[in-house]
């Protein structure tokens, strides 16, 4: 191999290094490094080496905050992965230029930032118009009342959030599936009802796992969501966090939220890991 | 008893005619192979058995019961797919065993059927094996031994050989007739291989352009082709058009080269030797005609040697036109 042609691709990937060490690494360790910190109330911190921070986290309130963010990521995943699917699987199945459509009309969806989501979805659930106003004109609603804030409210922020990323990252393969063992099932007597259950969800669930748990990881870090269309009482960590090290200017107590949090996404996500590989074999 | 039978079958996908009124009887226990190129209409015709797909018109008939109001899985058809089709996420013993423990048939009973069945195809002992793991011939097998784990009123096969080498396929093609002949299961294998087709069927339906061009068993097809089409696709391929003359077909090795006497002048074009056969292309006027003899008992001719080319006249036959 000539010099010329190791130099390109090594130059890339130290590149590739260089921007994770700066954007990803360094931060990290800083923000290790403060969680450590004194907070100083006149300033942001002061330098010292105290647990007293990563104490804190184990007062019940950050404890049942950081419980209400893993159930309010996990449930928000599930739903967005179990509503996804199905209609991807109906994408895959219409004529080329539907899916075309479909697939654009997702990636538009993304355009949109979380802020202007947010709003449509606080009118739409307001007391004075969208959906509660829709309701009582069809008679379906006596006396309504705004849908926001409130849990619902703050799921279906994530699952809009979350909805055309999953798609799209389960389109590819659900499109180019091999259709003949569905087929194959209908032959070997089963209904076509069950097709579903029986063979697709079986087949893909590897990826269905690996793609929820990155919708995991996502929605546990959404910020406008959970402070737009959810209750104080339904807010996540990533908002706690930001309240604590902006608001109140405790950096290092955010920080060490932060690492705690940091802790036990990579906990769940080993577990995941290793347990969808014990069942593989 | 299964046979089937088919009656002016039609099928159209929009404005493509895929099949045009056949009509073909098989009979209980005969081994028929759909032979054609791509887009002839025999993998539609096979989806329609399987009821993959739905007739526009004719009668398909199983055992004297007309199977247009069944749904596919309730045909009792077992099917091996060109691309196989194993479930991916279930072990060799459970794709076998998927139908039965589907109809209701407990683990304990599966259990020996499914042990009988890969003895069959040769695959004893891997039921604990992932399908991942298996080499391609070994896929083949589990595919038919899963098809044929419900004792199908019908066998069907969709070019399953098409991706294995030629080694693995004319064993596999020997396996498939022998479990056919033991089963005696109705059977309709799909191919485009003239030679696969030769070598399995006990008749042989050559489709093209969604209608069938002849039926009949392979011998009789390779003797007396009745269209230019069937001859062609056969491997007859020296067809002579005579003005004012039917056509007239000679098989390559009914060909005899002198390099004198009498017959139609040409020029050696290309000659090559496949094992003990060999075969050449000889220009006579604009045609190109095929010969083709056993290497040690021919002459032996040089590349563009000018040559006398001729056959015996019991040995050539008219198609119609």
């Amino acid at each position: 191999m000539t010099p010329a042609r190791t130099f390109g691709p090594r130059l890339i990937s130290g590149l590739a290094f260089g921007v994770m060490a700066v954007f990803f690494v360094i931060p990290l360790i800083f923000m290790i490094v403060v969680s450590f910190y004194q907070p100083d109330p006149m300033g942001f911190y002061k330098v010292d080496f105290v647990w007293e921070n990563y104490a804190k986290f184990f007062s019940s309130f950050y404890y049942k905050v950081s419980w209400r963010s893993l159930y309010s990521a996990i449930f928000g995943a599930v739903l967005v992965v179990a509503l996804a699917f199905p209609l991807v699987l109906a994408i895959s199945d219409v004529s080329r230029k539907w899916q075309l459509f479909w697939i654009i009309l997702l990636l538009s969806l993304m355009c949109f930032s979380e802020v202007i989501i947010g709003f449509a979805w606080l009118i739409l659930m307001s007391e004075s118009a969208g959906v509660p106003r829709f309701l009582e004109w069809v008679g379906l609603w006596a006396d309504p009342r705004s849908l926001s804030p409130s849990f619902g409210a703050m799921m279906i922020g994530l699952v809009y959030l979350g909805f055309s990323i999953v798609s799209l990252i389960l389109y590819p393969s659900v499109a180019r599936r091999d259709r003949s063992i569905e087929e194959a099932a209908v032959t070997l007597g089963t209904p076509p009802a069950m097709v579903f259950f029986k063979v697709l969800l079986p087949t893909f669930r590897t990826s269905l796992i690996s793609v929820t748990l990155t919708m995991f990881v996502y929605l546990l870090g959404v910020f406008v969501m959970p402070t737009m269309l959810g209750r104080p009482k339904d807010w996540t960590m990533t908002v706690i966090i930001s309240d604590k090290a902006l608001g109140d200017a405790n950096l290092p107590l955010g920080a060490a939220l932060a690492v705690v949090m940091l802790i036990v996404t990579v906990v769940v996500l080993l577990i995941s890991a290793l347990a969808t590989r014990g069942r593989q074999t | 008893m299964s046979n089937l039978q088919i009656t002016n079958l039609s099928k159209s996908f929009g404005n493509h005619v895929a099949l045009r009124d056949i009509s073909i009887e098989v009979a209980s226990g005969e081994f028929i192979c759909l032979l054609g190129g791509s887009g002839c209409g025999k993998t539609t015709l096979l989806r329609l058995i399987a009821g993959l797909e739905t007739h526009d018109q004719g009668t398909l008939l199983l055992g004297g019961n007309d199977l247009t109001p069944i749904p596919s899985h309730k045909r009792n058809i077992g099917m091996v797919f060109q691309s196989l089709a194993l479930f991916p996420h279930l072990n060799v013993g459970d794709n076998v065993a998927y139908g039965m423990r589907l109809a209701g048939v407990s683990k304990d009973k599966a259990g020996p059927r499914v042990t009988q069945l890969l003895d069959m195809v040769g695959l004893s002992g891997l039921e604990k094996r992932s399908v991942a793991a298996l080499s391609g011939g070994q896929r083949q097998r589990v595919a038919i031994a899963r098809a044929l784990a419900l004792k199908p009123d019908v066998f069907l096969m969709d070019e399953p050989f098409s991706a294995l080498d030629a080694g693995l396929r004319d064993q596999m093609q020997e396996e498939v007739k022998r479990i056919q002949r033991d089963l005696s299961v109705t059977t309709v294998f799909v191919t485009h291989d003239q030679r696969e087709a030769m070598a399995l069927a006990d008749r042989i339906v050559v489709m093209n352009g969604g209608i069938i061009e002849q039926a009949g068993a392979p011998d009789e097809l390779y003797a007396r082709p009745t269209s230019r089409f069937v001859a062609e696709f056969i491997g007859i391929n020296n067809i002579f058009e005579v003005s004012g003359n039917p056509t007239i077909a000679v098989r390559p090795e009914a060909i005899s080269l002198a390099t004198s006497g009498q017959g139609l002048s040409g020029r050696i074009t290309r000659q090559r030797r496949l094992g003990a056969l060999m075969e050449r292309e000889i220009l006579v006027g604009t045609q190109i005609v095929h010969q083709s003899e056993f290497a040690d008992q021919g002459t032996h001719l040089e590349d563009g040697a000018e040559v006398m080319v001729s056959w015996s006249d019991d040995k050539a036959w008219a198609l119609p036109q």
